[in-house]
Formats: C-alpha cells, sequence, structure tokens
C-alpha cells in the first residue's frame, strides 16, 4: 500500500489506440498510432480491483478516480474507499509523457496526517499489491522499446497482429521490469487486447481484455485480467474491473491538487 | 548486541531477488492456451476478418468465448459504488498485548516491570458528515482498556501511582472544514496539522503535542494529539500559505511515576497552567511552494513549547511552558529513484530545567533520502544534527542531559511480501556517535488475514547508553502481538 500508483485508466489506453490495416504497416507504425489515439478526456469512474492468491482467497480494493488530460500530460487523482485501513488515501500523479522526464506523485496517508512525495521513476513495482505494475499502468515511451511485428494470431476468433518489444537499454529494462513484451493488437478495434510480458525475475505475466464497452464514444476496457505465472503455475491473479465510466466530465483543473488529495472525496 | 542487529542483516538479505532462465515466445503463449505451432512469421498477410467497424458486438461476443476457464465471479455487488453516503461511520478496533523480557528483579520498593506490561483494547470510531455541497464535519474518538497496572514489588507507604493507561475515552479529531472562497478554506475544531518533511524526527513538526508515554512502541497514528485550531489555507497557484490560531493549551503525554519509562523524581510536580485548558491563542504561519521534482516550504510560530522545564515556585517545583518561537524551512526533491529531503529550524526562548532563569536558542538542520528502486521495498535514512547556542554545562546534567551539539540518526527498510499481504519492517534510532548513547530497533511483522483483520508482532529493542534516555530504559525490550479490525 505504501507504494504509488500511477494513471491506471493509462493503461486502458494503451489498449484501445487505433490502428489502420494496411500492408504496409510495421510494429512502430502500429504502435505510433496505438499512442496516438484519441482516448477520451476528462474521464471519472470506479475501480474494483480483486486479488486472487494461488489458494483462491480474494481481496479487494475500491477506488474511485478521476483523469484530465493537461496537453501531452496526463493528471490522475484517486481515492480509495476499501477496505477499511486504508479509506481516504490519495494518489495523485501528474504523468509526463516525456522520456526523460519522471513522473510526479504524491500520495496522501490520512494515518499519517500528511502528503509524501514518491519518487517514481522505477515503473516496475507493483500497483497496491496487485499483479498490475507502473509500468502497465502508463503509457510506453515508444522510443524506448524495439518494436518488431512477429505474426498474426487468432484471440476468440479474431485475427490480431503480434508486435515484440523489447526494451532499447538495460537501464529501460530495470526501470519497466521486462525483459520484452508481446502484444496483441486487433486490427480492427485498433487496440492490444491480450498480452505477455517476461519479467526481470524470469516470471511471466499474462494480460487479457475481458470486457470491452464504448462509453461516450470511446471504446474502453472494463475489465482487465492479469495473472503471474511462475513455471507453469499461476501464483497470483488481479481483475481490475471499471464502472461507472464516464468521458468528458468538465473536471476543473482545482480537482487535481494537494488541497483536493487532502480533503478527500 | 550481535543478536539484535542479525535479525537486520537476515532482513536485509532477503531483498535479494533471484533472476531466472529465459523463456520462449513459444512457451509463453502456451499459457493463454495456445498451440505454439499456430503462430506464423509471415508478416506479409493482411489481416481481414471481422473487419466491419459497425458490428463489434459481434467482436464482443466473441470476447465472451474465451479460450479459457472465465474470470471467477466477483463477491461484491455489480456496483459497489451507487450508494456512497453523505454521513459514514468507520473506525478499528485492536487488541494488543505487551511483554516486557528484560528487566531484571526490582529491588524493595520499586515496581516490578517483568513480565506482561500492556494488553490494552482500543476502540476507535470516526464520524464524517458531508454538509451541503462542498462543507464536512469530522468527529473521532476513542475508548481505551488497559487492566495491567504496574506492580509494586513492596508496596511503599506513598506510592501514588496513577492509572496512567487503564482507561482513555477521548475525543480526537473533531472539526468543521470548507471552502470560504475558490481560494481559500477553513478548517476550525481540533486536529492535526504536519510540518516538516521527515518521518522519523520532528524538527519542525511542533504543532501538536505527542503521545509520548513508550518511545518507539505507539502506533504511528496515534502519536499526535489533536488540538483546537483555526486554520485558514490559501491557494495561489503553486502556492500554498497557513495561517493558524491555537487557542488551547495541550501538552506532551511523558511517562508518570510508575512507568518504566519513567525515570524522574518520585513525584511529578504540579504543572503551572495560568491560562487553563484554552488561553491566549498561539499562532503560526506556514508557506509551500510544489514544482515538478521539487518543493519548499517555510513556517514561522509562537507557540507554548510542549515540552515543560521545572522550576522552583513558591511552593515547591513547578513544570512550566515556555512560549517559543521557531522560523523554519523544509524541502524535497526527487532524482530517479531518490527522493531527498531536507529541514531546518531555529527556536528561541528555550527553558531548560537546569538553567530556568535563561533563554536559550537552538538551530536544528536534518538532511534525509528515501531509494525505492527496489520492488516492494523503502530504505530511508535521516539525519539530524542540533546546536545549542551560547550553551551552558548545567545542562549536561539530568535531567536535560542535553549536549551542546548533537547528531541522532534513523533508519528505516520495510518490504511487502506475498502481493503485500505480509509486511515487514525494521527501524532503528541511535544518537551519534553509534554505540555511545544506546538507541532503539522496532522490529514488526504484520499480516492482512483478509480485508478487514491484521495481525501483527514484533520486538522494540533498547540499547543501553551513557546518557538519557537510554542510559536509564536499556531493560525495557519489548514484545509486543496485535490484532486489528478495521471497519
Amino acid at each position: 500500500m505504501r507504494l504509488i500508483l500511477n494513471s491506471i485508466v493509462g493503461f486502458v489506453l494503451l489498449l484501445f489506440i487505433p490502428l489502420a490495416v494496411d500492408a504496409d504497416n510495421s510494429a512502430l507504425d502500429i504502435m505510433t498510432r496505438v499512442e496516438t489515439r484519441d482516448d477520451g478526456d476528462n474521464r471519472t469512474d470506479n475501480i474494483t480491483m480483486t486479488l486472487i492468491d494461488k489458494n483462491g482467497h480474494e481481496r479487494q480494493r475500491l477506488m474511485q478516480s478521476y483523469r484530465k488530460d493537461e496537453g501531452s500530460t496526463v493528471w490522475q487523482l484517486i481515492f480509495f474507499l476499501e477496505p477499511a485501513n486504508v479509506r481516504n488515501t490519495g494518489f495523485l500523479t501528474y504523468d509526463y509523457q516525456e522520456p526523460d522526464r519522471d513522473n510526479d506523485q504524491w500520495i496522501y496517508l490520512p494515518e499519517l496526517y500528511k502528503t509524501k512525495r514518491i519518487a517514481s521513476s522505477d515503473k516496475s513495482q507493483p500497483f497496491m499489491g496487485s499483479d498490475f505494475s507502473y509500468a502497465d499502468m502508463n503509457r510506453r515511451v515508444l522510443n524506448e522499446w524495439n518494436f518488431k511485428l512477429l505474426g498474426e494470431k487468432e484471440v476468440r476468433g479474431d485475427a490480431t497482429w503480434l508486435i515484440e518489444a523489447v526494451p532499447v537499454s538495460s537501464d529501460v529494462e530495470k526501470r519497466y521490469g521486462y525483459s520484452k513484451s508481446v502484444l496483441f493488437v486487433h486490427p480492427e478495434l485498433d487496440m492490444v487486447v491480450r498480452a505477455v510480458h517476461w519479467l526481470t525475475n524470469g516470471k511471466l505475466k499474462y494480460l487479457d481484455i475481458s470486457r470491452l464497452q464504448e462509453i461516450d464514444g470511446v471504446w474502453t476496457a472494463t475489465e482487465l485480467d492479469m495473472r503471474t505465472v511462475e513455471g507453469k503455475e499461476t501464483i497470483h491473479r488481479t481483475i481490475m474491473n471499471f464502472s461507472n465510466v464516464r468521458y468528458n466530465q468538465g473536471l476543473d483543473d482545482n480537482l487535481f491538487t494537494q488541497r483536493r488529495l487532502e480533503k478527500g472525496l | 548486541m550481535i543478536r539484535k542487529w542479525g535479525l537486520a542483516v537476515l532482513a536485509i538479505g532477503v531483498l535479494a531477488n533471484p533472476s531466472l532462465g529465459e523463456i520462449s515466445v513459444e512457451e509463453a503463449l502456451e499459457g493463454f492456451g495456445f498451440d505454439s505451432s499456430e503462430t506464423e512469421t509471415d508478416t506479409s498477410t493482411i489481416i481481414t476478418g471481422n473487419s466491419d467497424l459497425s458490428d463489434l458486438d459481434a467482436i464482443l461476443d466473441e470476447f465472451e468465448a474465451i479460450d479459457e476457464p472465465p474470470a471467477p465471479t466477483l463477491q461484491t455487488p455489480e456496483d459497489p459504488f451507487q450508494d456512497t453516503p453523505r454521513t459514514s461511520l468507520s473506525g478499528s478496533v485492536r487488541q494488543k498485548f505487551v511483554v516486557n523480557f528484560s528487566h531484571d528483579a526490582p529491588s524493595p520498593g520499586e515496581y516490578d516491570h517483568r513480565g506482561l506490561s500492556s494488553m490494552s483494547t482500543r476502540l476507535d470510531l470516526k464520524l464524517d458528515n458531508k454538509i451541503g455541497d462542498d462543507f464536512r464535519l469530522f468527529l473521532g474518538g476513542h475508548l481505551l482498556l488497559d487492566p495491567i497496572e504496574p506492580k509494586q514489588f513492596q508496596p511503599a507507604q506513598n506510592a501514588g501511582v496513577s492509572n496512567f493507561s487503564d482507561f482513555e475515552a477521548e475525543l480526537d479529531e473533531a472539526y468543521l472544514q470548507g471552502p470560504l472562497s475558490d481560494s481559500i478554506d477553513l478548517t476550525f475544531g481540533r486536529q492535526i496539522v504536519v510540518w516538516g518533511r521527515s518521518d522519523q524526527f520532528r524538527v519542525t513538526d511542533i504543532l501538536n503535542p505527542v503521545d509520548n508515554r513508550t518511545p518507539g512502541l505507539t502506533d504511528i497514528k496515534n502519536l499526535r494529539l489533536p488540538v483546537t485550531m483555526a486554520r485558514l489555507d490559501l491557494y495561489s497557484g503553486s502556492w500554498t500559505s497557513g495561517l493558524i490560531l491555537i487557542p488551547e493549551r495541550r501538552f506532551d503525554r511523558t511517562p508518570e511515576l510508575g512507568s518504566d519509562y519513567y525515570f524522574g523524581p518520585a513525584t511529578l510536580p504540579s504543572r503551572d497552567n495560568p491560562g487553563g485548558k484554552f488561553s491566549k491563542p498561539d499562532f503560526a504561519v506556514s508557506i509551500t511552494g510544489t514544482f515538478s521534482g521539487w518543493d519548499l516550504s517555510f513556517y514561522s510560530a509562537r507557540i507554548l513549547n510542549r515540552s515543560p522545564y521545572i522550576e522552583e515556585g513558591q511552593d515547591g517545583p513547578v513544570r512550566k511552558h515556555q512560549r517559543i518561537s521557531m522560523l523554519g524551512s523544509a524541502a524535497n526533491f526527487v532524482v530517479g529513484s531518490w527522493l531527498f529531503k531536507t529541514e531546518a529550524a531555529f527556536h528561541k526562548s528555550l527553558r531548560f530545567s537546569n538553567a530556568p532563569e535563561k533563554d536559550f536558542e537552538r538551530l536544528t538542520a536534518l538532511v534525509g533520502v528515501e531509494y525505492s528502486g527496489i520492488v516492494d521495498t523503502t530504505l530511508a535514512l535521516e539525519v539530524v544534527s542540533s546546536h545549542i547556542k551560547d550553551f551552558d554545562n548545567r545542562l549536561l546534567e539530568q535531567p536535560n542531559a542535553q549536549k551542546e551539539n548533537e547528531t541522532e540518526m534513523a533508519f528505516r527498510v520495510g518490504r511487502t511480501f506475498l502481493n503485500e499481504s505480509l509486511e515487514l519492517s525494521m527501524a532503528a534510532r541511535a544518537p551519534s556517535p553509534i554505540g555511545n548513547d544506546g538507541g532503539l530497533l522496532r522490529t514488526q511483522v504484520s499480516y492482512d488475514l483478509n480485508d478487514s483483520v491484521e495481525i501483527y508482532g514484533g520486538t522494540l529493542l533498547y540499547f543501553v547508553g551513557n546518557n538519557p534516555p537510554y542510559s536509564k530504559i536499556a531493560d525495557n525490550d519489548r514484545l509486543f502481538l496485535g490484532l486489528n479490525y478495521h471497519f
């Protein structure tokens, strides 16, 4: 819980970026279009995150999230509603899209009565004990990865492009915690619908988008399933469910401030 | 000593993270239930598939037919967020057992602190009520019952032991909060305001008194004591200003006679508090600027010192509280996974028991760093140093035991396991040079049995030193075990 959070919604953005299908597509072209998709703005939603251990024991976190684009920066404010021992804890993130600039992040800890600034360079940290890392929650900076089109693969009856993403340097690999990813990009929906991530500790993470909805004209992943696998065994699983997703809510800039972070919902 | 610090070495050792062998794409894809032979390497194929974008429902239907077991049905309502109440009641119940395991048998007339030293049950309740669109009324309080009292080895005639922790029923935070305009917030009532950046030392954090009855053992959330304040926060761009009036006179809670942390005279002098519970208000001002990658604060306060000094009065010694002045600053800046922090404070009009006729000035500076570049792990180190101007050698003696120049350092490491359901933390603190004046080491393990119940336990070890407090409390080593239920 002490660890910081980045944009959950940002993750969704990565998954739903439209691609035009073209014979001349290169992997980088596809991922560039993924990055530049119109992903909606002024978004509010509720998040239910269910953590399931290998014995089937479940824990649950409920959150309320607000997100706004400010130029190339994404502002995000998240309040924790459950469990009770973290209620009113809040995260504020300014997610900069510039490759050499770290995000600004703050966490308000009601039990300490203070807002703490968080060093956010390392994106490989798990988000709230889940199988999602902060890297999963943010867009990839394209020039930090080498992309390669591997071929195509059916996902639930639809063909998808298979794109391999390999970090350009060991520094990037350390920061994201992935030595490699394979992304399943759906050419009709122009989005990533599945992914496999190779962790630097030898484990694998499997992402599956299990529910999509068109909301206010924006295709949105409303259920994500991430499993961490060691050998052949799923050692932990997280299901992230988004509800009450709304775009174009006219969110005030003052919402994304420490003032609001400390006042809570 | 070796045994104690060995725990730290053991904990740090678990930070190592093994790297396993590479797994191929084909092997990985089998995790989705694919046959790896299906993977195409010919990228010239143009996908046509179900290319009608207007008919995405059909595509969504295809997702329902996922080729692996369906996700488990969540045990929550379809939408747990629909009925967010305007009034919420929350809280916790805590049962905590503390055993003192290193005391020797007492001398005649002394208290016997061996064995179970606390068996407290604490109920915390918080009522949060929205008033209108913007205002909020918050009420918090607690009940605490602890039937364990210190036992006198051989009762003395005038034991005078107060029931220092047997029962508490207190109103804690109680405030009304809301905006007066787009850029001004008012918070009025009993509240806690934390100044500074340090997590382990209080350099500029002087507004609220603290509960220091069991140093190192008090839960962090219960450490600061709320005080009645009228607070205005003014916001302008990247800057925030705070104007605070503090009419309530509330002081640090310190160990009392009968506690094994008490090493004062046989009876504690009465407190000289002429203004009563409320009197002429203290005032405090803060200005904070928050920027990308760094922030900066300035503080100023004219406030009653929460810690007393003892002065001889007409009817014997009394505890007095001097009004002191403080100018301070604090800053954070981030570089990669490193968070650097610094604080400085200049205190004026300080009084000490050994030289009560004289006002002293003290300069305090702190530097600290936190590292978060290791998965699931936080490391923090802070060093604080202070200098008393125009030092008087009388301060070297007890009960002040103050040096002209003092340095103290604190180190904390925390790591979570099992997807943050298990947490191990260790915090050490010692005056410099390490080893001369003792220190303390707190080790704690906590485990979430479920979303509402947490069990925790650990040790608090004190190391003997040449000077107070550790020369006096080194045999107070504690073993603690607790259960928290949050609702």
